[in-house]
């Protein structure tokens, strides 16, 4: 069963996820989103799927992460306050 | 009051996901809806048949070999798309690439790291059958060393020391590789993509070269994956 640490990535991992869909910032939300990532990666560890938990790793919190990066450097940095 | 129904609905969403939470079965139970004999099969034949330790890896280039054609194919397409809508602004991408960083321990410490990431991403796509992850994962992690390239030293560098080109042949070569392994399944007078069935020798299990075409279609994915990914932060970066 899941103990205090799987307890403590789920919670971090929902507070994580309601920062990324509040925050305007969209730099920073990418960067809570890796967080968010690498503690899901973590969490496929713990659940004894290791070859999720590479892949989560290597793609969400790495190439996710550097495709959104890019995209912010060659639009703007904000969320539109209007939309 | 205009968010109150989103509220609502929310609330209620939730409700129900707990609601099946508490029903769900424990975690390792013997009699979770998973453990049926599909998954018996598995678990209980794979070794033999396929002669590689890692299941999973058994699956996904061997049993559902044809699924993960398609799911390489699914790559090809994607990065076909963002090359076809980006080739309408290339003019207004390469007026303005993104610079190079000229922060010194950034560059240092790519320079040092790069090699590393590559080192364990190729591992990980060639042992891919004997410990977790595959061609995909290991793709992923070699693919994003080739980022961290063209983001710390720009698109100008990251071309002279693998034009587009070459990432584009890789693409295309890598996924025409997985249809040539599977085209020598019906060669060999079985079925496509077929492995053990078509008298490809397995090898000593638990060796590097074992497993028969499940080692060389993990090397054509994991190539194909490194390709996507960089060719298309490379047509995102301006240099088309």
């Amino acid at each position: 069963m899941i103990g205090w640490f799987g307890i403590g990535s789920l919670v971090f991992l929902v507070v994580c996820a309601i920062i990324v869909a509040r925050t305007r910032d969209l730099l920073a939300a990418t960067i809570v989103f890796a967080a968010y990532s690498l503690v899901m990666a973590m969490t496929w560890q713990q659940l004894r799927a290791p070859d999720v938990a590479i892949t989560e790793a290597a793609l969400g919190a790495g190439v996710t992460t550097l495709l959104f990066l890019l995209a912010i450097a060659r639009t703007r940095r904000t969320e539109d306050e209007s939309a | 009051m205009r968010q109150l129904p989103a509220l609502l609905l929310v609330v209620a969403i939730a409700y129900l996901l707990a609601l099946a939470l508490t029903e769900a079965p424990a975690f390792g139970r013997l009699d979770v809806p998973a453990r049926n004999e599909v998954m018996r099969f598995y678990v209980d034949e794979e070794c033999e048949q396929s002669g590689i330790p890692n299941t999973v890896t058994a699956i996904i280039f061997d049993y559902r070999g044809y699924d993960t054609m398609g799911e390489a194919t699914v790559l090809f397409t994607a990065v076909g798309a963002a090359a076809a809508v980006l080739a309408g602004h290339s003019g207004v991408l390469a007026a303005r690439p993104m610079p190079a960083s000229d922060d010194v321990i950034l560059r240092m410490v790519s320079r040092m790291v790069i090699p590393f990431v590559q080192i364990f991403g190729i591992y990980v796509i060639v042992y891919g059958h004997l410990s977790p992850g595959g061609g995909f994962a290991g793709g992923t992690i070699l693919g994003g060393s080739m980022a961290l390239y063209l983001f710390v030293f720009g698109p100008k560098r990251t071309a002279e020391k693998l034009p587009l080109a070459w990432g584009e042949i890789a693409d295309g070569a890598a996924a025409f590789w997985y249809v040539l392994v599977g085209l020598g399944g019906i060669l060999l007078g079985a079925n496509f993509l077929a492995n053990a069935a078509a008298g490809v020798p397995l090898g000593v299990q638990g060796q590097l070269f074992s497993g028969g075409t499940i080692w060389l279609i993990g090397l054509g994915v994991g190539v194909k994956v490194a390709a996507t990914i960089i060719n298309l932060l490379v047509h995102l970066a301006g240099e088309t």
